[in-house]
């Protein structure tokens, strides 16, 4: 009932909409990590939470806004509020790159094909691995200072752990887990945002 | 004032911009997650640790102390006993130190700052209105969607959707959650997009910055700590 | 400034048409009041001065508006701020940031205004209001009342002439509503142009210039604000308006402290002669912590079944939270015993009909949602292939009480069941309740509304 359409990234009912659903996205990841608080276990069950509910927030933002950018400025504002937060400084590149790579993959599908909006998800949610990355990078510094003491094997034996098969272990497992997410959100949009009047 | 998980309004005794409280941020975050060590990374959690004194409560600032300095020993002990174990708490204790004081440093943060003067130092900083709307909007909306998830989750208790319920059919759960409040929540954004838009958000113009916003000697003094560690950083990085 | 409304249609794009043919040319510095069933087209007429029509919301135009001598579909909706201000319902979602400063200063930063006169004008608005100690804190923790005298004051500090007022007094208690009668006269002292669209119409007695009736989106009548005032009781009710006076309550109420004073053992402080009589509802014992304080301690409470009770009393006393608690929402301190006819009642026989009932929908379609009987007898058979979130306000609420029959809920609490209604909605709403009641549940109301409670409930009881 209300004018959606003929709208760019710097309509301010754009970017209220993606305040409103980044607003929530902080929200749910927020809430799915404090359950990592009570159990180490729980932390990947929180993740998993965390990742669904998210897939349902950003299929319907894409729903309401339809622009190119919405990703790359919901990637900036949840990575500055990380930054503010303390996480990783690189964290604000990393999702600014990831949404805009996301919102390139929407696009292509005119913002409705259930494929792209899921697979442009998917590329969006491995921003979340950032606040991460300096333990694989610079965990090594402070190995080799003790390696010098206790000689290469142990050095590298942890080092080994903390780097490219888990990295990339993590980023397939998250993406699998993400698009599978926007696909269920997709679905959530068609039985009830579309007929509740909202998308 | 109300105390939030995100402040609108704070009793904060350090009174400076919040550019150069961010500039000093970024400096203390690209210590702790780099490769800077020693005097460095001791002299950077000394700083938060003087910052959290200042603002926050004494005992927040007490907590932070007692984590840094068992952190620190910790991780000092592979340098001593070398075995499995020993390392691998090292290695995990390495990282819990410089994480407390960079977190330390983000909560000090965003609890001494007014979301008023945030976004004013954003305009004034011309960062993108693309950016500065939402994360405005964000601030106003995430306690709402906090009542809003809240309420949804008590209208689900009284329909008998509550405790094994949630476990046997988790992705039913979640859909009766979400459904509920991303409909409200969409509305919401259109009544205030409704109000922001008739009080003349959107105009191309920059808005007027009425927040006092001057440059005072605290400014000076974060700026110059912020160069400082930068500076020391690189030295470092280069004497490796 | 003067509002000209020439000839005006309006229709949703599904060809719903809201505005027929409406022509309206309110006096500069006067104030006139809207008024009409829900769906009338009040709302719609406010959103056309605005300017949301035609530049938020999609549709079919016809006709002009001209706000001084500006045509409003001509003007970059960024601009219309200059001339009109808003006052919306729903305190939630019209403010834009998080402080009374901050928001106060808005529009004045949007228009480009220096910030000198934006604090001079803030601080201007707040003192004219008499509002001046809002003047540090934050949006969130005021009271409803609180919450629309500021929108008042921003409408004031945006400095327009011609201010909006789109039913202001939905959400809020007697005393608030009083409060913001005086900040409509203020405003109308100020010399602004005053248009108000609302249900509840008692408290602009006195200061209403011209008022229009509106019905299914036509003007039906307008006359003179000492016309209208002094229509009859029957003419009144015909035309399908809530009350003229301000409401006293009728009836004997009950005073139960929030509260109880150890002291005093409290016999028969119950809320009820025939406290032995355990049928119906009985509470007692009840206690309800929160950061270190008690906010509720009470004795015994009973509430008969086959009656409906109400219960009133200022704002922050605890009626929502005694609702709670009832429903198992709240924890209470160990020791409450809460009985139904003389069984502990078992969770999910009391049920609680929120404010907010688009929260306690969850089914694809209406169908699923409740019972096919219960469907018929509340007047939503038509509805079943409907997604229950797409209903109206109404439609929500009579769901919502299917749902709970169907759960065979025994006690039944409303928490304000007639924010924003109409006069015909609100009997509608009593009515319903009286059928709840006459089928032998326990039918409890929290709510402001005196002229709803003298219409449906049978005791009143005042936390005090």
């Amino acid at each position: 009932m209300t004018t959606v359409a003929r709208n760019t990234i710097t309509s301010p009912r754009i970017l209220i909409n993606i305040g409103v659903f980044t607003a929530l996205y902080f929200l749910f990841m927020f809430a799915g990590g404090m359950l990592g608080i009570f159990h180490p276990a729980m932390m990947f069950v929180g993740g998993l939470i965390s990742g669904i509910l998210n897939g349902i927030v950003c299929m319907l933002m894409v729903a309401r806004t339809r622009v190119m950018g919405a990703f790359t400025v919901m990637g900036a504002v949840v990575a500055t509020l990380m930054v503010a937060t303390g996480h990783f400084w690189g964290t604000i590149l990393i999702a600014i790159a990831l949404g805009f790579a996301a919102d390139l993959i929407i696009r292509s599908g005119n913002y409705t094909r259930t494929m792209t909006n899921a697979l442009g998800y998917a590329v969006f949610s491995l921003w979340g691995i950032s606040p991460f990355l300096p333990l694989f990078f610079n965990s090594g510094a402070y190995l080799a200072d003790i390696g010098n003491q206790m000689g290469a094997e142990y050095a590298t034996t942890f080092e080994r752990i903390f780097t490219a098969p888990v990295v990339c272990g993590w980023v397939l497992l998250s993406a699998i887990l993400a698009f599978c997410s926007a696909l269920l959100g997709m679905r959530i949009l068609q039985r009830h945002f579309e007929r509740a009047g909202v998308a | 004032m109300t105390t939030n998980i995100l402040l609108t309004s704070t009793d904060s005794r350090i009174v400076a911009d919040p550019r150069s409280k961010f500039v000093l941020l970024l400096a203390v975050n690209a210590i702790a997650m780099g490769n800077s060590n020693g005097w460095l990374i001791a002299a950077t959690s000394v700083l938060v640790g003087c910052l959290l004194v200042a603002d926050l409560r004494p005992g927040t600032a007490l907590s932070y102390a007692a984590l840094v300095a068992a952190s620190a020993v910790i991780a000092e002990l592979p340098h001593h006993f070398v075995n499995g174990l020993v390392v691998g708490l090292g290695v995990i204790f390495h990282w819990i130190l410089r994480f407390t004081v960079s977190l330390a440093m983000g909560g000090w943060f965003i609890l001494s700052t007014r979301v008023g003067d945030l976004v004013a130092a954003m305009t004034a900083a011309r960062l993108p209105r693309t950016l500065i709307i939402p994360l405005a909007v964000l601030f106003r909306f995430l306690p709402m969607a906090i009542d809003e998830a809240r309420g949804v989750i008590e209208a689900m208790a009284l329909r008998g959707y509550r405790g094994s319920y949630l476990w046997r059919h988790p992705i039913t759960a979640m859909e009766k959650l979400v459904v509920p409040v991303l409909t409200a929540s969409a509305r919401t954004a259109d009544e205030l997009s409704a109000a922001a838009l008739i009080r003349g958000l959107g105009s191309t113009r920059r808005p007027t910055i009425v927040a006092d916003l001057h440059f005072r000697w605290i400014d000076a003094v974060f700026l110059t700590l912020a160069l400082g560690l930068a500076g020391a950083a690189m030295t470092q990085a280069v004497m490796r | 400034m003067s509002v000209t409304i020439n000839d005006v249609s309006w229709t949703w794009p599904n060809g719903e048409q809201v505005l027929d043919e409406i022509a309206l040319n309110p006096v500069p510095g006067t104030l006139t009041l809207v008024c009409g069933a829900s769906g009338s087209g009040k709302s719609t007429l406010v959103r056309l001065i605005n300017g949301l029509i035609p530049h938020f919301h999609d549709g079919q135009l016809t006709g002009t508006v001209l706000v001084g001598d500006q045509e409003v579909a001509d003007t970059p909706v960024d601009q219309m701020g200059r001339l009109t201000a808003t006052v919306f319902q729903n305190p939630a979602t019209q403010f834009f940031t998080t402080t009374v400063a901050d928001e106060l200063a808005f529009a004045g930063q949007n228009h480009q205004v220096p910030a000198d006169e934006i604090r001079r004008r803030r601080t201007e608005a707040l003192e004219t209001l008499g509002i001046e100690e809002l003047a540090d804190r934050d949006l969130r923790g005021l009271s409803g009342g609180q919450l629309q005298k500021v929108a008042c004051a921003q409408a004031l500090a945006q400095d327009a002439p011609i201010i909006l007022l789109d039913e202001p007094t939905s959400n809020l208690d007697p005393e608030a509503i009083d409060a913001i009668r005086e900040a409509i006269a203020r405003l109308k002292q100020l010399g602004r142009t005053l248009v108000v669209a609302e249900h509840r119409i008692y408290f602009l007695r006195d200061l209403v210039d011209e008022a229009v009736i509106m019905a299914d989106g036509r003007i039906t009548s307008r006359m003179s604000g000492e016309e209208f005032f002094a229509m009859d009781d029957a003419e009144r009710r015909n035309l399908g308006l809530r009350t003229l006076e301000r409401p006293e309550w009728m009836g004997q109420i009950i005073d139960v402290p929030a509260c109880r004073t150890h002291q005093d053992p409290a016999p028969e402080s119950s809320g009820d002669a025939d406290g032995s009589d355990a049928s119906g509802l009985v509470v007692s014992d009840l206690t309800v912590e929160r950061g270190g304080h008690t906010i509720l301690d009470i004795d015994r409470l009973v509430f008969p079944r086959g009656t409906i009770t109400g219960i009133i009393g200022a704002n922050g006393i605890g009626k929502t939270t005694l609702a709670r608690t009832i429903c198992r929402l709240q924890r209470a301190r160990r020791g409450i015993r809460v009985t139904v006819n003389g069984h502990a009642l078992v969770r999910g026989q009391a049920f609680l009909v929120m404010q907010d009932v688009h929260r306690q929908l969850f089914a694809e379609s209406v169908a699923d949602e409740a019972s096919e009987p219960q469907l018929a007898r509340l007047d939503l058979a038509s509805l079943t292939s409907r997604h229950p979130l797409s209903l109206s306000g109404g439609q929500k609420q009579r769901l919502v009480i299917a749902t709970a029959i169907d759960q065979e809920a025994r006690v039944l609490i409303l928490d304000e069941p007639t924010s924003g209604v109409d006069h015909r909605h609100l009997l509608s709403i009593a009515a319903e309740l009286r059928t709840l009641a006459d089928d032998d549940r326990v039918v409890i109301v929290v709510s402001h509304d005196a002229e709803f409670l003298n219409e449906c409930a049978d005791r009143i009881i005042r936390l005090t």
